[in-house]
């Protein structure tokens, strides 16, 4: 039997869960949201960092560093045999986020090469994206680029390859949104862009939008209950601390989160004037609009723009690297728990996501689809948790695993009405709002539409009646030898 | 000119949120510490 990978320190740990969290929506989501909603929006966004992210962040380090196991197995061992299935619905959730994943970090890889070799400069954004994303063979090369650079970090395994990985790219990345964010605010009339950001725009309180807005950020944007930090603390020491591990996880996330919207929201207030539009349309652009279209246009008005454009798709490709990295360790700790070697299993994970990945890179309408269907889904995985907690006892489970001696924080019992009422409430209404803000008279019921009802059930009914009915193999996979 | 109300709420934000990281990693550290001068956990 192979010695059982560890990580050699807590520090080398928390860089990985780091890593984990701060992705993609930490930069192109979060001064999206804050920009659109003002400073009120920074007030529920801090409340759900401690109703919704860190309780579950505790569960995640609690249970992979106790079962040993990715969350299949987790979930086997800690809740029987019985509920095998939701562990696979936790990891297929999240390997189906990592298939589009992987394209969106070829994304930033390609921005990043282009604004460096300065193909970016003089050229017409929107049609530049769009040639990008048509011509086909360019989002699958970087999408397997990128997926290529994960697959060798994650081979060499958790000290020589994640741990060596996330002590570069991490602080590596700090410093980019450092650099950012300084830059940003010397711009003229930064101020302005400041007074929205923190700005307290007494209306938007009582908006319950903004509060759904702000549950969604901390669901997704943490990474608590993708079941990620679960397989990263499958290799944590024997006595780490889980509590306040999740409190720097948690809190580390979200100051990433604002040094990215320091870094932005300045700056198109500043810029958006010049190139004629009004700094709230450029921020109430998607995802891909205010990265891909708008942040190099505005950051061209800079002098050395083309410096700070490449700047910031490096940082957006570390953010969404460590990631990616994660997601792939996961899918890669299930075949491990199957008693499939690391050697073995990478390559399986990585040319499923490969042939996966692939629609997502020919069409955004398959993209977004998916984005919408697994980013929800990740709110039932998180559901999923706080069930097995409420299962096993809240109390018993807190001190068990949140009392024990080897934490630094004790955690009363707000941990237990928590994980009991607010998890599941916030959760329920989560899915509903969210079904409601994209409801269609006309195409609910169809299964093709990108975002309707249908879609989401169809897909996730799909999964879960496989894994259901696959349920007593799964866990007699998981009694072979694990490695 | 920044106004009054954003800087007494970006104080807020980024006291509670980078000064709550400090003190967390702080407090990581001085345990660390503290064990490494005590012997391995492990």
């Amino acid at each position: 039997m192979e010695k059982k990978e560890q990580f050699t320190s807590r520090w080398a740990l928390l860089l990985a869960t780091l890593g984990m969290a701060i992705g993609a929506g930490n930069i192109w989501r979060f001064p999206r949201l804050a920009g659109q909603y003002g400073g009120a929006f920074l007030i529920p966004w801090a409340i759900f960092l401690i109703l919704w992210s860190i309780p579950l962040l505790m569960v995640e380090f609690s249970l992979g560093k106790e079962t040993r196991k990715g969350p299949v197995g987790a979930f086997a061992a800690f809740l029987g045999k019985n509920y095998t299935w939701m562990g696979g619905f936790v990891c297929l959730c999240t390997s189906a986020i990592m298939f589009y994943y992987s394209v969106v970090t070829g994304w930033a890889l390609k921005y990043f090469t282009a604004a460096a070799v300065g193909d970016l400069a003089g050229a017409n954004h929107q049609e530049f994206w769009e040639s990008f994303i048509a011509s086909g063979y360019q989002p699958i090369l970087f999408h397997l680029l990128a997926l290529g650079v994960a697959g060798v970090i994650i081979y060499r395994g958790i000290v020589n390859g994640i741990e060596r990985a996330n002590r570069i790219l991490l602080p590596a990345l700090f410093v980019l949104l450092v650099i950012g964010a300084a830059r940003s605010l010397t711009l003229p009339n930064a101020a302005e862009g400041l007074n929205y950001f923190f700005g307290f725009h007494h209306a938007n309180i009582f908006d319950y939008k903004m509060w759904l807005e702000a549950l969604s950020q901390s669901a997704w944007s943490t990474g608590a209950g993708w079941g990620l930090v679960l397989t990263y603390a499958v290799y944590a020491r024997r006595r780490e601390d889980v509590t306040l591990n999740a409190f720097i996880t948690g809190f580390g996330n979200n100051s990433a989160s604002l040094f990215a919207g320091l870094a932005i929201i300045p700056a198109v207030f500043s810029l958006a004037p010049a190139i004629g539009r009004a700094p709230l349309d450029i921020l109430k652009e998607g995802n891909e609009g205010l990265s891909f279209i708008f942040i190099p246009q505005l950051f061209e008005k800079l002098p050395g723009g083309q410096i700070m454009s490449a700047l910031f798709f490096l940082a957006l490709f570390f953010a969404a690297l460590t990631s990616l990295i994660a997601m792939l360790e996961l899918a890669t700790r299930m075949f491990m728990d199957f008693g499939i070697r690391r050697q073995k299993s990478l390559p399986i994970v990585i040319i499923v996501t490969a042939l996966l990945g692939l629609p997502s890179a020919l069409s955004l309408k398959f993209f977004k689809n998916q984005d919408w269907v697994w980013g929800l889904g990740l709110i039932i995985s998180g559901s999923f948790f706080a069930f097995g907690v409420i299962r096993s006892g809240v109390k018993r489970f807190r001190e068990k695993f949140l009392l024990a001696e080897y934490n630094d924080l004790r955690i009363g019992a707000w941990f237990d009405g928590i994980m009991k009422y607010l998890i599941p409430l916030e959760a329920v209404a989560l899915l509903v709002w969210w079904f409601n803000r994209e409801w269609d008279a006309q195409m609910w019921w169809n299964p093709l539409s990108p975002f309707s009802l249908v879609t989401c059930f169809f897909q996730w009914g799909i999964v879960m009646a496989i894994l259901i009915l696959v349920n007593k193999q799964l866990y007699r996979l998981l009694t072979r030898q694990s490695v | 000119m920044l106004e009054t109300s954003a800087m007494v709420m970006m104080a807020l934000i980024l006291g509670t949120i980078w000064g709550g990281l400090a003190y967390f990693v702080n407090r990581a550290y001085r345990r660390e510490k503290r064990e490494a001068q005590g012997g391995s956990d492990e």
